[in-house]
């Protein structure tokens, strides 16, 4: 069973406000929070990284709770190069064991929740007893400025994850999993002689988004019922509110630090790991890049 | 232009009054962009429980055309 021990994070250095980009995408700084529910974004600076913000954030764990992990899964859509995945860059940062087993995931908005599954199995299994997911990316080093479909919405950032195999933890009792086809031209990099930009289809990715939600509440347990959603923006994470069952909570901070993108999960739960032990039922549900969707249904042991 | 069978909706899309306007009025004279979408397919998720094809609203021209797929999609 997984126990979340610990999440730190790195934010990108540089907060951008709505008023700062209103020439750019040709909105008011009211009618970009109007629209996105976004009142300001981080951005990494020139010196930042994926890989730095990555890095910066797993140093703000101790060099002993480093040295016991036996799992290492580092998740980004923009690393700084091809390969080696960012896990190496991570791993050779601190003082990790050389017996680490290191994994690297190219996944995006469903990345947190893909590695807590891989962490999941491997617990279950006896493979691993402590486990570190690293989320790190950088999406608006790779935006248009006048791209006022996703300029508004992303920010860089990194959160580091530390999960304890743990029989007093959470057990995954559900998985909820869907891919769709050939919507790669629906949210993707591409390259071009001025170099590697992002571009998303709004209403594709939108609609995909609320067909999960469709499926995922389905699904849910309840009663005692915490969801923690990937913060995709106001129109996805108010339609998944008003479906939720009445007395399940759901945590939203987009409005504060925009979409995080696989980070964008564990954010939310930075400094609050404690509220995790007062609910019975967990909801973790990752959706966007692929587009594919995962959520898992977490018991806890109260 | 009273003919109009969903003018709340499309009101709402566009944020002005389309109702004095001609129905052959082209969607992308009054800005029937990405976020125009974006809010055509909220709405109909919330109040009516359909979600759309997006690539259904890319053969529509007028805001007649817009009227008779939302017509469709209610009916």
């Amino acid at each position: 069973m997984i126990r979340i021990s610990k999440i730190e994070k790195q934010l990108g250095k540089l907060i951008q406000l709505n008023s700062d980009i209103e020439k750019d995408v040709g909105w008011s700084a009211s009618q970009i929070e109007e629209k996105t529910g976004i009142k300001k974004r981080y951005l990494a600076s020139n010196e930042q990284t994926t890989e730095s913000l990555a890095i910066d954030a797993v140093k703000k764990i101790s060099d002993d709770e480093i040295s016991n992990v036996d799992l290492l899964i580092a998740v980004t859509n923009t690393p700084s190069a091809g390969f080696p995945n960012l896990a190496h860059f991570i791993h050779s940062s601190a003082c990790f064991s050389d017996q680490v087993q290191c994994i690297g995931l190219n996944s995006g908005c469903s990345g947190f929740v893909d590695a807590l599954e891989i962490v999941s199995a491997y617990f279950a299994s006896e493979l691993s007893e402590n486990a570190l997911i690293v989320t790190s990316d950088t999406y608006q080093k790779f935006i248009l400025p006048t791209d006022r479909s996703i300029r508004t919405l992303f920010s860089d950032g990194a959160c580091a994850t530390l999960l304890k195999n743990d029989s007093s933890g959470m057990k995954l009792v559900s998985q909820i999993h869907s891919s769709h086809k050939n919507t790669t031209s629906h949210l993707e990099m591409y390259t071009t002689t001025q170099g590697e930009f992002i571009k998303m289809n709004g209403p594709q990715v939108l609609a995909f988004s609320l067909k999960v939600i469709k499926e995922v509440i389905q699904e849910l347990p309840s009663e005692n019922l915490l969801v923690l959603p990937h913060q995709a923006g106001k129109i996805v994470l108010q339609n998944f509110e008003k479906k939720l069952p009445d007395m399940a909570d759901i945590r939203t901070n987009y409005s504060e630090y925009g979409n995080l993108v696989s980070s964008s999960i564990p954010n939310l739960l930075c400094g609050k790991i404690d509220e995790l032990k007062n609910y019975e039922n967990i909801v973790f549900s990752g959706f966007g890049v692929g587009l594919k969707h995962t959520s898992l249904i977490f018991k806890n042991s109260l | 232009m009273s003919d109009l069978q969903n003018v709340e909706i499309i009101n709402n899309i566009f944020d002005i009054d389309v109702s004095e306007m001609s129905e052959s009025a082209l969607l992308t004279d009054i800005g029937f962009d990405s976020m125009a979408k974006i809010i055509l397919i909220s709405i109909l998720e919330d109040e009516h429980d359909i979600v759309i094809d997006p690539d259904n609203l890319e053969h529509l021209s007028t805001i007649i055309d817009l009227d008779i797929y939302i017509s469709g999609l209610l009916n």
